[in-house]
């Protein structure tokens, strides 16, 4: 086990080294119990340029050094990530409160970036070409872009930080980290892995911060910073698009999502039950992908609907840690104050409660699994992401309404389509405005893809080839020979 | 009927195996063992085949010592040269089997034409089903590795037929690929002599795949075979590669590369520099220096480790490399260095001047021994013009300080590759390699696999994306 698994007071890592920062320390809860389970440091805005700069140095020498090199050190990292996967599955379980079981397949996928990316990194091909004209050559290179400042959330704090590193490293790029302060511990863990399989000092730097806002934004406008990539809110995503505007940074947003999941009424019912209860309950609902808006066709509504609660209702809840929790915490009382308000507004517009709709008594951020019926198009909860256990259905009739209904919204992150005619829902998933869908799966997230939103959830894919293009830099030289 | 070939060690005569002279019937269970098994090993999911190769890979290294050995006793080839071939090949099945993940189809867009717009069209990429390997004696790991990693990567079946004279490595690696999880019937051997096996092999309706590396007779011969069943037929022949120095060239580095590309595998190459296009103006000094470098080189015992150049493949091949020295005599030449006569397998470095554009050498006369023809030249496009009157097209290299004049004669020159400032002795293993005019067909690599050894399937779902209103 690494030291940083188990050290209770965490600093920041800059340049190789760490550093206390303002001295003031950061408590990091176990979302079950309300315990702190370690501090971590709080960065003033200096901390943060400090941060840029070993950065910044590093990148001197990252670039430069070979591909295969680098390919051969991102291996390294996936080997030992994967060997540690059991502590960090507890060390996610533990600061973010999700089951041992999401926790280990959040693990495994984050993993996973190392790998792709591992044989990404030889890939940075370009291309050369005739001019039109006849007069030059097109030649077309990839470059590294520079010190890219990443921002992740609380809600996979290992996969969102590896889905960048990953694809900076390949490209030869260096970073700046700085995760959710509600999950720091993962991701500093990560940096600590990286470092052992051989990322040199600087290449990675992690700093936590309470002044968010102030120390992210004095980052972006240090001019050797030259891109961002976040993965959180559109709420957030478009305050750091302005800020980062000011610098013209290559920014990758992945922002939220309302993520349709439409069964029509030729699907098989329980795989569909089975595809729902992943797009709806992995990670207990606090996924930007997570189903939010359930269109379910009359034939088989009530069904669906049966089966659905059966399954809801069963679920055990408890601490992430439990190997036999199904159903863990959120990842604060404040996430269950805003989940219960959307349940109860939902209500009061006219939907059925056929299971939960309640918190718990006692400790711990728990609200009950919840399934709710009826609920009108006009509630607040079919406009707002939930980000907790809560199944919001709909019914609808024919094809057209329900695209029509999937459609009207600003965001466009990820889709779901189960029907038993692959011809129909092909159709519908090209008529969707999204970036990704899934038919007859619960599940999009793969390294191999591009993983991204149109309309108001994003900028940019990661993963697949184009995430290493997000930390690359295009040099055309026209040459005539 | 038949008895079994004896392998021997060209430089000591020593016998260091044997392998079967298969029968007509042995030959044939070969082939239907390989088609029975094609559709099961085409259906098991890449990353299932990938990590068989990779294991492979991973469990070459306690055996490179003994497959060294193997190599160099049979092919000849320097120990440190063998040792070399075997863990780049190991490298080569990792890096192929991790090619083989970023195999993809393409969505084509069905809109671009009137009565299409409802089509969703697809594409996939889909193995071929048999392929028959065929290898030669120069470089018997490294060209198996060539065909045999990317054609299982992407889930054909493959039968391998080795040069008689260098079977015994290959066969090793085909054991251990087998230990590591390739089916038997995945990965098979098949030898004796070239000729009748080889054409019961390319003439078989089961084999849709042939690749071949050899020379330009033999391939025209294997072409036409396959031709009957019309397999898909990817040719790696031979070559008489240009290398041009220009009046500007850095004339150490020329000279290095005129030797480091002509004495690997002791000049047994095809894309070996064979014909030295030199300007007048730096000609003698070119001459002077080559020839004082190759005075230094050690001839001998390959198993040595202080040998420079060993034998060549076979008595036959030095006495033939021998008479096309006489033959470039007989049409004007002088030689500046060495005898003109073989020594059994052996032939010193042999260095030819004053060799004019009109003779064989200067065009298809492809010299497989360590041999330099010196051919002068006074202007860049007479040059191009020489090193194109071959029907070869191989690789070419040429020197000079000046990048724009090396591109303009790279853009003149007929050659699948064309190296500045680096002899054509080049291969990395991402580029695709291959010749132009009768030098072959098809490319190798790891970017020319997909294109290589798959086949793209189309599949159109008509008016799918119209639906009900």
């Amino acid at each position: 086990m690494t030291a940083i698994l188990t050290d209770r007071a965490i600093d920041l890592l800059i340049g190789g080294g760490t550093s206390t920062g303002s001295g003031e320390r950061i408590p990091v809860l176990d979302p079950a119990t309300g315990a702190t389970v370690a501090t971590v440091a709080n960065a003033s805005v200096d901390d943060g340029l400090l941060a840029v700069e070993a950065a910044a140095e590093a990148f001197t020498h990252w670039r430069k050094r070979s591909p295969r090199d680098r390919a051969e050190v991102l291996r390294r990292c996936f080997d030992l990530m994967v060997e540690r996967s059991e502590e960090l599955s507890v060390l996610i379980a533990t600061e973010n409160g999700k089951t041992m079981s999401d926790a280990r397949g959040e693990v495994g996928y984050a993993a996973e970036f190392f790998r792709w990316y591992s044989e990404e990194a030889v890939r940075g091909i370009g291309q050369v070409s005739l001019s039109p004209s006849g007069t030059n050559r097109i030649i077309a290179v990839q470059e590294p872009i520079g010190v890219a400042v990443l921002v992740t959330p609380w809600n996979f704090p290992a996969a969102m930080a590896t889905r960048k590193i990953a694809p900076a490293l390949a490209a030869g790029s260096t970073v700046v980290l700085k995760p959710a302060t509600e999950t720091p511990l993962t991701a500093y863990a990560i940096a600590d892995i990286c470092r052992e399989a051989g990322v040199p000092d600087g290449v990675i730097n992690v700093v936590t911060t309470r002044k968010a806002g102030p120390v992210v934004s004095a980052m972006l406008h240090d001019p050797r910073v030259r891109a961002l990539s976040f993965t959180g809110s559109t709420e957030v995503g478009v305050r750091l698009l302005h800020e980062a505007a000011d610098q013209v940074l290559k920014c990758s947003m992945e922002l939220g999502g309302n993520a349709p999941f439409l069964v029509f009424d030729d699907a098989d019912v329980d795989s569909a039950v089975d595809g729902l209860m992943i797009a709806k309950m992995r990670n207990g609902g606090q996924a930007c992908t997570a189903a939010n808006r359930i269109y379910v066709q009359r034939g088989i509504a009530d069904a669906l609907l049966e089966r659905l609660t059966d399954r809801m209702a069963g679920l055990k809840m408890g601490p992430g840690t439990e190997e036999a929790t199904e159903c863990g915490p959120l990842v604060n009382r404040s996430s269950v104050d805003k989940v219960a308000d959307l349940v109860d507004g939902a209500v009061r517009d006219g939907a059925r409660v056929l299971t939960g709709a309640s918190a718990p008594d006692g400790p711990g951020a728990f609200y009950r699994p919840t399934v709710l019926a009826g609920v009108s198009a006009e509630s607040q909860i079919v406009s707002e992401e939930i980000f907790g256990p809560v199944a919001a259905v709909q019914t609808f009739d024919c094809e057209g309404e329900v695209v029509a209904a999937a459609n009207s919204t600003d965001l466009g992150l990820s889709a779901y389509v189960y029907s038993g005619d692959l011809g129909r829902a092909l159709r519908v998933a090209e008529a969707l405005e999204s970036g990704m869908v899934a038919i007859n799966r619960g599940l999009v997230s793969d390294p191999a893809a591009p993983f991204g939103g149109v309309k108001q959830s994003g900028l940019g894919r990661e993963g697949a080839h184009e995430g290493m293009l997000e930390y690359t830099e295009t040099k055309y030289i026209a040459v005539a020979w | 009927m038949s008895t079994d070939i004896r392998v021997t060690n060209p430089y000591s005569g020593d016998l260091v195996g044997t392998t079967a002279n298969m029968s007509e019937e042995a030959v044939e269970c070969v082939l239907r063992r390989a088609s029975a098994a094609s559709r099961g090993w085409a259906r098991t999911p890449t990353h299932e085949r990938v990590a068989v190769l990779r294991r492979f890979s991973q469990q070459l290294e306690p055996h490179v010592e003994e497959l060294a050995q193997l190599l160099s006793a049979e092919n000849g080839k320097r120990i440190s040269a063998a040792r070399d071939e075997i863990r780049n090949a190991g490298r080569l099945f990792d890096a192929y089997a991790t090619e083989a993940l970023r195999i993809y189809g393409q969505n084509i867009p069905g809109e671009v034409q009137a009565g299409f717009e409802n089509d969703l069209i697809v594409t996939t990429h889909e193995p071929y089903g048999v392929a028959v390997l065929v290898t030669p004696f120069n470089f018997p790991v490294s060209l198996f590795t060539h065909k045999t990693a990317p054609a299982l990567a992407t889930g054909n079946v493959v039968i391998i037929k080795p040069s008689q004279y260098t079977p015994l490595a290959t066969m090793r690696m085909v054991e251990l690929l087998h230990r590591a999880g390739v089916p038997e019937d995945v990965l098979q051997v098949a030898t004796g002599e070239g000729r009748r096996v080889g054409e019961q092999l390319v003439t078989s309706p089961l084999v849709q795949l042939v690749s071949f590396t050899g020379s330009t007779a033999v391939g025209v011969n294997v072409a036409g075979s396959a031709a009957k069943h019309l397999a898909r037929t990817k040719l790696e022949l031979g070559g008489n590669d240009p290398l041009l120095v220009l009046p500007d060239a850095d004339l150490d580095l020329a000279v290095s590369h005129a030797v480091s590309g002509r004495t690997l595998e002791n000049g047994q190459c095809c894309t070996a520099a064979k014909r030295f296009l030199v300007h007048s103006d730096v000609a003698d000094e070119f001459e002077g220096r080559l020839v004082a470098e190759l005075g230094k080189l050690v001839v001998g015992d390959q198993l040595d480790e202080g040998t420079d150049i060993g034998p060549l493949i076979h008595d036959r091949a030095a006495a033939q490399a021998a008479g096309q020295v006489g033959r470039v005599i007989e049409q004007g030449a002088r030689l500046a260095l060495g005898t003109g006569r073989n020594d059994g397998a052996l032939l010193a470095p042999q260095v030819l001047v004053n060799v004019t554009a009109d003779a064989d050498v200067a065009r298809d006369d492809e010299i497989f021994a360590p041999v330099w023809p010196v051919i002068r030249f006074t202007d860049d496009q007479v040059a191009a013009d020489i090193a194109n009157s071959s029907v070869y097209g191989l690789h070419a290299s040429v020197f000079s300080r000046d990048t724009g004049r090396a591109l303009r004669m790279a853009r003149e020159l007929e050659a699948g590759l064309v190296a500045i400032n680096g002899s054509g002795l080049y291969k990395p293993a991402a580029i695709a390699f291959g010749g132009y005019k009768m030098s072959g067909v098809g490319r190798e690599g790891l970017t020319a696999m997909a294109q290589e050894f798959t086949q793209v399937k189309t599949i159109a779902m008509r008016n799918i994306l119209q639906g009900p209103q």
